[in-house]
């Protein structure tokens, strides 16, 4: 695990988080009630995490189900107390909450029921103004605006159920615009959505919000090109720790060795199979193709996969396809959640 | 207080535009306060002189005693139920949520969610007086000031009891015992149907410790006797305790709630 760098003094950071603590209380049965009635029993879901988000920053977690992720997100909106630590946004305590830090706070889920689907588009989002202390005049301008912005006008006045569901979590990021405030904190924004809708969104929120208007995303995720392509920095999260943190280009770096090809080959042989081996390679044969060609998996990344070629190549094996099943960056997270999953099992 | 009104118009606006859009429902609901009306008229023709005795200190119309009682049993209803109905609602379709992460107190939320309820009762209720007056009651006497102030004690009175049910529901999800009292002792107690004068002396205790039980007696000696305020001063005393006692528990009851469940990351789940 990577040594987390010293904190600097209180400043305005878009979220500064140390050592966040929580614990659940575990619900117990009636025989264990009765049993031991003043036992408290409590299931750790963060175990003091310390980071921070600056300015303009997008910081990545990823993790499994479960890791914590979204109890993170609800401790800083406020919906959730910290057990124990800290956690700020621009200098407020979310334990304290108030107007002072969801001002500040604009949240997407991936859950579209928490919209009204019987009202339309317009009309969820001028009720959720309204409950931002906005007034009529600005309220209906800035409705537009977004609307506009986010390529929503046509579907203003139609209601929330008619719409695709990449519409709909266009509209959660208009509502999480709406007091244009300086940071997002989104939980799987596109987890729903088509791979063409989700790319679309991914390319509007770097370019406008965070290229454009220098916001700051929390991005909590699933997935990790996600996190490659919209952050700057990522940390795993597993089982309440940050296991590793570091930031994109450094994962990739990490994961360059971990990448994973599929290669479709022809003359395979047992001696060819050795001599790759021999060399160091891992390599793994996944099934035998039709005509007979072979389907291998090789590890590797993309400046030594050269070798590997030219090695085949020496040993009469023809490459008849080459694609690349897992990138360095996906590879390194694969790699640092299975290594977590592992300690956590011997632990 | 200017903020909290529009906020307040936005959360009846909301539930007003979903209501409505469930045309049937909507066209039913309404019906059956007409429907309702009928059935106690025909109720009092038909029971009509057996509780004379009873009714005299009323007027002795058990038509104009029935349509009071239902309809501000209504009000209690609405204040018992709604506040539990639309929190939970709000929980399990996750828009208590979303709501949550805005600027509006918690507070606020809670109580603006069933805002649309009380407005849509008391339409009901002016639909029951005013036809009510068109099947024959008399309402020419009626205090009507002395029955505005009993109405908005009574309806304070009832707040407390919804934002103290409203507690229970954000800390336990399910099973509220602020409600369970409230609704079922009401009918049979509350002088909701006759008046409570029927009921044993031994049970009339259980009647004078509701609030509906004051509110139900204000409201019928104001506008069917047209009793002053201090020919009801029992009744306002009655409320007036309820409510000071009332106000300050189920405020304590609720930022203890919020802070129960925020402990335990129950906020919004269901």
């Amino acid at each position: 695990m990577n040594a987390l760098p010293e904190l600097a003094p209180m400043s305005q950071r878009s979220i500064e988080v140390r050592d966040l603590r929580k614990d659940y209380p575990t619900v117990r049965s009636y025989r264990r009630i009765l049993r031991s009635p003043f036992e408290r029993e409590v299931v750790p879901a963060l175990r003091g995490i310390s980071f921070e988000v600056e300015p303009g920053q997008v910081f990545g977690i990823l993790g499994p189900n479960g890791a914590g992720k979204t109890t993170l997100i609800k401790i800083l909106t406020s919906l959730i107390s910290p057990t124990s630590g800290t956690a700020r946004v621009f200098g407020h305590d979310v334990a304290v909450g108030g107007p002072e830090v969801l001002s500040k706070v604009g949240l997407v889920v991936s859950d579209e029921r928490s919209f009204y689907w019987r009202l339309t588009v317009r009309q969820n989002l001028r009720f959720f103004a309204t409950l931002n202390d906005f007034e009529r005049g600005p309220r209906e301008a800035r409705i537009a605006e977004l609307l506009g912005v986010l390529g929503c006008e046509e579907y203003a006045d139609r209601p929330f159920r008619n719409l695709s569901t990449g519409i709909r979590q266009r509209v959660a990021v208009a509502r999480a615009l709406l007091m244009d405030p300086p940071l997002l904190l989104m939980d799987e924004p596109t987890s729903s959505m088509d791979p063409r809708a989700a790319r679309e969104l991914r390319e509007w929120l770097r370019q406008q919000l965070v290229e454009g208007s220098g916001k700051s995303i929390l991005l909590v995720t699933h997935d990790p090109l996600e996190a490659e392509f919209l952050c700057d920095e990522v940390a795993i999260l597993s089982e309440g720790r940050f296991v590793h943190r570091a930031s994109v280009a450094a994962m990739r770096e990490r994961g360059t060795a971990s990448a994973l090809w599929r290669l479709r080959v022809g003359g395979w042989s047992a001696d060819g199979q050795a001599a790759l081996l021999q060399a160091g390679w891992d390599v793994r044969e996944i099934e035998e193709a039709l005509g007979g060609l072979h389907e291998l998996e090789v590890r590797g990344g993309d400046q030594v996969l050269g070798e590997l070629l030219s090695l085949m190549s020496r040993h009469g094996i023809s490459i008849h396809d080459c694609s690349r099943r897992r990138d360095p960056f996906s590879a390194a997270i694969a790699d640092l959640l299975e290594e977590a999953a592992g300690a956590g099992e011997t632990s | 207080m200017k903020l909290f009104l529009r906020k307040m118009a936005a959360f009846a606006y909301r539930d007003f535009l979903q209501e409505a859009s469930y045309r049937v429902y909507f066209v039913t609901q309404w019906s059956t306060v007409l429907l309702n009306i009928v059935a106690y008229f025909f109720l009092a023709q038909f029971l009509e002189g057996g509780l004379k005795d009873q009714l005299e200190p009323y007027g002795g119309d058990l038509f104009a005693f029935l349509l009071i009682g239902v309809a501000w049993g209504g009000y209690q209803k609405v204040a018992v139920n709604s506040f539990t109905i639309r929190i939970r609602e709000a929980q399990m379709m996750g828009t208590f949520e979303a709501a949550l992460a805005t600027r509006t107190a918690p507070s606020q939320i809670i109580i603006g969610s069933a805002i649309y309820d009380f407005a849509a009762m008391s339409m009901r209720v002016m639909i029951y007086l005013i036809i009510g007056a068109l099947f024959g009651v008399d309402f020419s006497h009626a205090n009507v000031p002395a029955a505005l102030v009993v109405f908005a004690l009574s309806i304070l009175a009832f707040l407390c009891i919804g934002i103290g049910s409203g507690a229970f529901i954000v800390m336990y999800k399910k099973g509220d015992p602020v409600s369970w009292v409230f609704s079922k002792l009401g009918v049979p107690f509350g002088g909701v149907l006759f008046p409570i004068s029927v009921l044993p002396d031994s049970l009339q205790i259980i009647s004078y410790c509701l609030p509906i039980t004051h509110a139900l007696e204000g409201l019928r000696m104001t506008l069917l006797k047209g009793a002053s305020l201090s020919e009801i001063s029992g009744s306002l005393i009655g409320l007036g305790v309820f409510t000071c006692v009332l106000l300050p528990l189920s405020l304590v009851l609720f930022h203890y709630a919020l802070r129960y469940s925020k402990e335990r990351g129950g906020l919004v789940q269901f």
